[in-house]
């Protein structure tokens, strides 16, 4: 097993590389914690209260009712009845949306089939959210109407139902943004560490009297390759366990109460074995330990800023998102993002995080195999 | 039986042919050199030996069988010293000496014993624990051979290993592989210094272009060729008929006569001065400075090819 024992005492050579990217990912990894899981995130529901301007021409019961309906939920303003000042109001998001009660609100609203008044902003969220509420007004007065003698009673049996409230348990709080956060950056980790301490190891190994002398030696070059491949994977799965711990380490908490932390592992090890291929790739194509550090830095930073580790996917642009899907690092942030923030994880979700975890072996084959026709190629050129 | 059989090896790259038609017999316990200046085809020749590259004719025999790739027995028994450096930057010295004496022999205690033995025997006491790139061009050169005969094997072929020493280092590197040779083990020695050549061989194999033009021992290469002493007269003034006379001496191959400085090449063995000098002191002639040289390896090869060894 000396192939194998030899690659392991170069990696004790290199051991302080290992420590110093371990050190800066950890130092990075404890800010984003705590700026993660500070008071002013509590990691609670509260429900969004928007500016409402309303403009009351019937001012009856039932318009008195339907803006003290809208007041429990939202922050409710009245209005001057001029179209141009609620215009510019919403124009300017002094207020985001504007009721305008007609008369006889009664019997052309509620009983009727005519539709509010409004003006907001058209197509967004709030128009739909506000458009739901008024809508949900008038449903229930027609039945507490209906279902009652007097419209007084009505009208507090509609405002009752305003009271009541949903119990929101949030099943993925503010608080997973930790494990987020902290295993988000793992990619670059991986391919920082691996490319530039296998790299270096590698290019030893490529070196062509290195390797007349490995092949003019008694031990046969099925060994060789055996004993090559297993000293990689072992060097792999040591820093697969070294990050991984980090990792675990910085957001203890958090991480053993995610249902989904052993997958959040697993992704780990693929992305590995992706980042392990291309050190394996550099190492054969580097000829110096400059050459080694420039490929490390681009495959890392490159594979991280393309890939969604360091900017989150939803920034990206469409054509860097497009580019971003031939790398492995792409898809171990998509998956890291599904695994961060949804407890239960339906079929299309596994499917997509098994996609995901394919296309980073996948990477890791490819990988070797250019770089296998890339040093046989080379090796013939010698 | 030679230990080493060559027999009709050719070697081609595309258009160039890098061996044609290349005999050699190499003999166990002897030191044999392998001649030629850069490109005749000397490493070509070690890496067909080793398997390390297809030839395209020829056969090659070590021990008695024929050499193919997967001759792992065979190649158990051959240690190499490569023309370049080939150590690994990040073990020690004794680390790498280890590492590769592990390719042949994987009982740890043996090892352990054969790595002391060779870190002594190559002189690198006390630089153990050194990195390579802390070592000297003579040093690191002392390392790649001790890589190559920790195993202690009973054929070592040394690639040039003295390229780029100082006298110092090449003394002691050229003394270990004489004493290597004593204590058993065959060595074939490839250098374009005919000196250490000269010096260390027991048999020359002249290469030139891919071809063995010239083997034997030193005293049978230089027996080959034309040319025997050279003597060589400075400050001496000659007139006409007195160079002519020296030209028409018996033995006399050839005489050069420039800035008062005369070259004279004689034919066959023996020592041709004291003649001349007897002619000299008849003619009362003077020179500023004598002395003669017998014909070196260079003088064989210039004979043979044409030109210097080191062109």
């Amino acid at each position: 097993m000396k192939v194998y024992k030899g690659y392991l005492i170069a990696l004790k050579r290199n051991l302080s590389t290992f420590v110093l990217y371990c050190s800066i990912f950890l130092a990075v990894a404890v800010g984003m914690v705590r700026l993660t899981s500070g008071e002013s995130n509590p990691g609670s529901y509260q429900q969004t209260r928007l500016s409402i301007g309303v403009v009351d021409r019937d001012n009856s019961l039932w318009s008195k009712t339907l803006v003290e309906y809208l007041e429990a939920y939202h922050k409710v303003s009245s209005m001057e009845d001029h179209m141009d000042t609620l215009a510019e109001a919403v124009y300017s998001t002094e207020i985001l949306y504007a009721v305008i009660i007609p008369e006889d609100f009664l019997g052309t609203y509620i009983l009727g089939e005519q539709p509010v008044q409004t003006l907001t902003e058209s197509g967004s969220q709030w128009e739909y959210y506000v458009n739901g509420r008024i809508d949900s007004f008038v449903n229930t007065a027609r039945v507490c109407l209906a279902g009652t003698e007097s419209p007084e009673e009505a009208a507090r049996q509609v405002l009752e139902t305003a009271q009541i409230q949903g119990n929101v348990v949030l099943e993925s709080s503010r608080e997973d943004l930790a494990v987020y956060n902290v295993f988000r950056f793992m990619p670059y980790l991986y391919f920082s560490i691996l490319c530039f301490v296998m790299g270096m190891i590698q290019k030893e190994y490529q070196n062509i009297d290195i390797r007349r002398r490995l092949l003019a030696s008694s031990l046969t070059l099925k060994s060789q390759s055996i004993q090559s491949l297993l000293a990689f994977f072992t060097i792999g799965v040591f820093c697969w366990v070294l990050c991984e711990c980090i990792g675990i380490v910085t957001c203890a908490g958090q991480f053993w109460a995610s249902p989904n932390k052993w997958l959040i592992v697993l992704n780990g090890f693929t992305i590995m074995c992706g980042a392990l291929a291309a050190s394996y790739f550099v190492g054969s194509l580097a000829k110096t330990a400059a050459a080694v550090n420039g490929m490390a830095n681009v495959f890392s930073l490159g594979f991280c800023f393309l890939g969604g580790v360091f900017v989150p996917l939803e920034l990206l642009t469409g054509a860097v998102r497009k580019i971003g899907q031939f790398f492995p690092t792409y898809w171990y942030a998509q998956n890291i993002s599904i695994l961060s923030f949804n407890s239960t994880l339906t079929d299309s979700l596994q499917r997509k995080l098994i996609q995901g975890m394919v296309i980073q072996i996948l990477f890791a084959f490819a990988c070797i195999a250019v770089a296998l026709a890339v040093g046989k190629a080379r090796r013939q050129e010698e | 039986m030679a230990m080493i059989e060559i027999r009709n090896l050719v070697k081609r790259y595309k258009d160039t042919i890098a061996l044609d038609h290349l005999n050699l017999d190499i003999e166990e316990g002897e030191i044999f050199g392998l001649l030629g200046p850069n490109g005749s085809g000397k490493t070509t020749v070690i890496n067909c030996l080793l398997a390390l590259l297809k030839f395209d004719k020829g056969s090659i025999k070590i021990f008695g069988e024929e050499m193919q790739p997967d001759s792992y027995e065979i190649k158990r028994q051959i240690g190499i010293v490569m023309q370049n450096v080939a150590v690994f930057d990040e073990l020690t010295v004794s680390e790498n000496i280890d590492y590769f004496c592990g390719l042949y022999v994987p009982d740890r205690a043996k090892r352990k014993k054969l790595v002391e033995e060779a870190i002594v025997f190559t002189g690198l006491d006390g630089y153990e624990k050194k990195r390579p790139n802390k070592l000297s061009g003579g040093l690191l050169r002392r390392l790649n051979i001790a890589c190559g005969i920790a195993h202690k094997p009973r054929l070592v072929i040394l690639d040039e290993p003295t390229v780029a020493v100082d006298p110092q280092s090449r003394n002691k590197i050229l003394e270990g592989i004489c004493q290597m040779n004593r204590q058993g083990s065959t060595i074939i020695y490839t250098s374009h210094y005919m000196e250490e050549v000269e010096q260390i061989c027991s048999r020359i194999a002249i290469l030139d272009k891919g071809k063995c033009l010239a083997m034997g021992t030193k005293e049978e290469l230089k027996n080959m060729i034309k040319t025997g002493e050279k003597v060589h007269l400075e400050g001496i003034r000659l007139t006409g008929p007195q160079l002519e006379t020296i030209r028409h001496m018996p033995k006399v191959f050839s005489a050069v006569y420039e800035e008062e400085t005369l070259t004279l090449r004689f034919e066959g063995n023996g020592n041709h001065l004291l003649g001349l000098l007897h002619y000299m002191d008849r003619e009362h002639i003077t020179c500023g400075r004598c002395f003669s040289e017998l014909p070196t390896l260079n003088d064989v090869f210039l004979e043979i090819t044409g030109k210097e060894l080191r062109d």
